[in-house]
């Protein structure tokens, strides 16, 4: 679960498969990730590590939000194109503010 | 403050060497002067991302050996080695939201949904090479959640052709046919499933809505237990029904979905470990040791991610100020 002094590390990075997140890292930190690849964790050193051995480009928070919502924003206007009966039985997709 | 005498009733002992693992035990090391414990932990890792992404795909067998089949809409199968996937032959019909049951080398998949449109019944039994076609379902449904294995297995609920809404239809089958049993409780569809045709447990769903209702099966009734803590539906379910995961998924169809994942222990459910990437219709398999879950909607997009369950009881030494 996220740290809940506010203090979190805001990466860009495609998943590369096995590896990319181990249980050594889960268990030191918390990590969750969203859309347009974005990934939050608990800003400590192993997370930091957790970056630069993905290669990961860091970013603000602000920047993260923004990558966030565009991508939260394509999928409502994909939504938004949708028939009736869809919009019927899926909810528009919700905004996501990032911890 | 409490003595360990007082909370655990024994004093702590000092031994040689460090026992066997015990969750939460605690004893002296006399060889190398340590006061050690152990600790259990239950985390979930990145695995190997899966070929095709898709949603709706459904697991089966092992974390090390394990089987994704399916999902919208493909008649892909890949296969685990607990590292990489591989593709293997295809399943006959594309179709997805099916029920799975078995393992790598002897599994089964039935029902599901096609595309443009339309529930099948169609039953089909995987050797570890290929694919033959069985007897059908009797009834065709999608979002239906399958348990067991290839010759005992169960197919629970799901959502009829018309009207689109669910069902508590359960059908079971002997490796050769299948025969309906008795309905559970509360209909429910994108459900999760754990278990065997005589110990199986349902729980969460589509009821319509989501619904946190878990049931369990002694092979002949359905017991309404103590439900999830969160409702939701579109999660991957497995292990059995005195110990089972309901991980990821969401309270409605659309994002975003829910990380959490929660270990039913036979009486309730509690909190566990989150996965990294939340989405729904994920396909996994396993148990609440050792487990996958893979594919799934993570948006949209489908997502080709895959990650690995492992709870596991390791030796700490306990630093004393």
């Amino acid at each position: 679960m996220a740290n809940d002094k506010g203090f979190f590390n805001y990466w860009v990075v495609a998943n590369s498969g096995k590896g990319f997140i181990t249980h050594t890292d889960s268990r030191k930190f918390w990590i969750q990730g969203y859309p347009a690849n974005v990934w939050v964790c608990d800003d400590i050193p192993e997370s930091r590590d957790w970056g630069a051995r993905n290669s990961a480009a860091t970013k603000t928070k602000s920047q993260a939000q923004t990558l966030v919502t565009n991508a939260v924003t394509a999928t409502q206007e994909e939504w938004d194109g949708e028939s009736d009966d869809y919009k019927a039985k899926n909810p528009r997709p919700a905004t996501i503010t990032l911890p | 403050m409490a003595t360990y005498k007082e909370i655990r009733g024994v004093n702590i002992q000092s031994l040689d060497s460090d026992p066997t693992a015990v969750e939460g035990e605690v004893w002296y090391n006399a060889s190398t002067s340590k006061l050690k414990m152990h600790v259990a932990s239950e985390s979930w890792a990145t695995g190997g991302a899966i070929n095709t992404a898709r949603r709706a795909l459904r697991g089966a067998g092992t974390q090390t050996a394990g089987l994704v089949m399916a999902g919208a809409t493909v008649t892909n199968t890949e296969e685990y080695d607990g590292s990489s996937w591989s593709e293997q032959n295809d399943l006959g019909t594309a179709r997805y939201a099916g029920a799975s049951a078995g393992i790598q080398t002897a599994a089964l998949y039935a029902g599901g949904f096609d595309n443009p449109g339309a529930c099948i019944a169609n039953s089909e039994e995987y050797d570890g090479t290929s694919w033959t076609e069985g007897n059908n379902l009797g009834a065709g449904r999608y979002f239906v959640a399958g348990l067991g294995t290839q010759t005992a297995a169960l197919a629970t609920g799901g959502g009829p052709q018309s009207p689109r809404n669910a069902a508590a239809i359960v059908e079971s089958y002997d490796g050769t046919s299948w025969t309906e049993i008795t309905d559970f409780n509360t209909t429910k569809k994108r459900h999760g499933a754990a278990g065997t045709t005589t110990a199986a447990l349902i729980f969460g769903g589509d009821a319509p809505g989501a619904t946190a209702t878990t049931e369990t099966w002694n092979g002949s009734s359905w017991t309404e237990v103590n439900d999830l803590n969160t409702a939701k539906h579109g999660m991957a379910g497995f292990g059995t029904n005195t110990s089972a995961l309901a991980a990821s998924g969401g309270p409605s169809p659309s994002p975003p979905f829910t990380v959490n994942v929660e270990k039913w222990d036979g009486t309730s459910w509690t909190e566990t470990s989150n996965v990294s990437t939340a989405r729904r219709q994920s396909g996994g398999a396993g148990t609440t040791s050792l487990a996958f879950m893979a594919g799934g909607s993570a948006g949209p997009p489908a997502t080709d991610v895959c990650e690995e369950f492992t709870a596991s009881v390791s030796t700490e030494t306990v630093a004393v100020d």
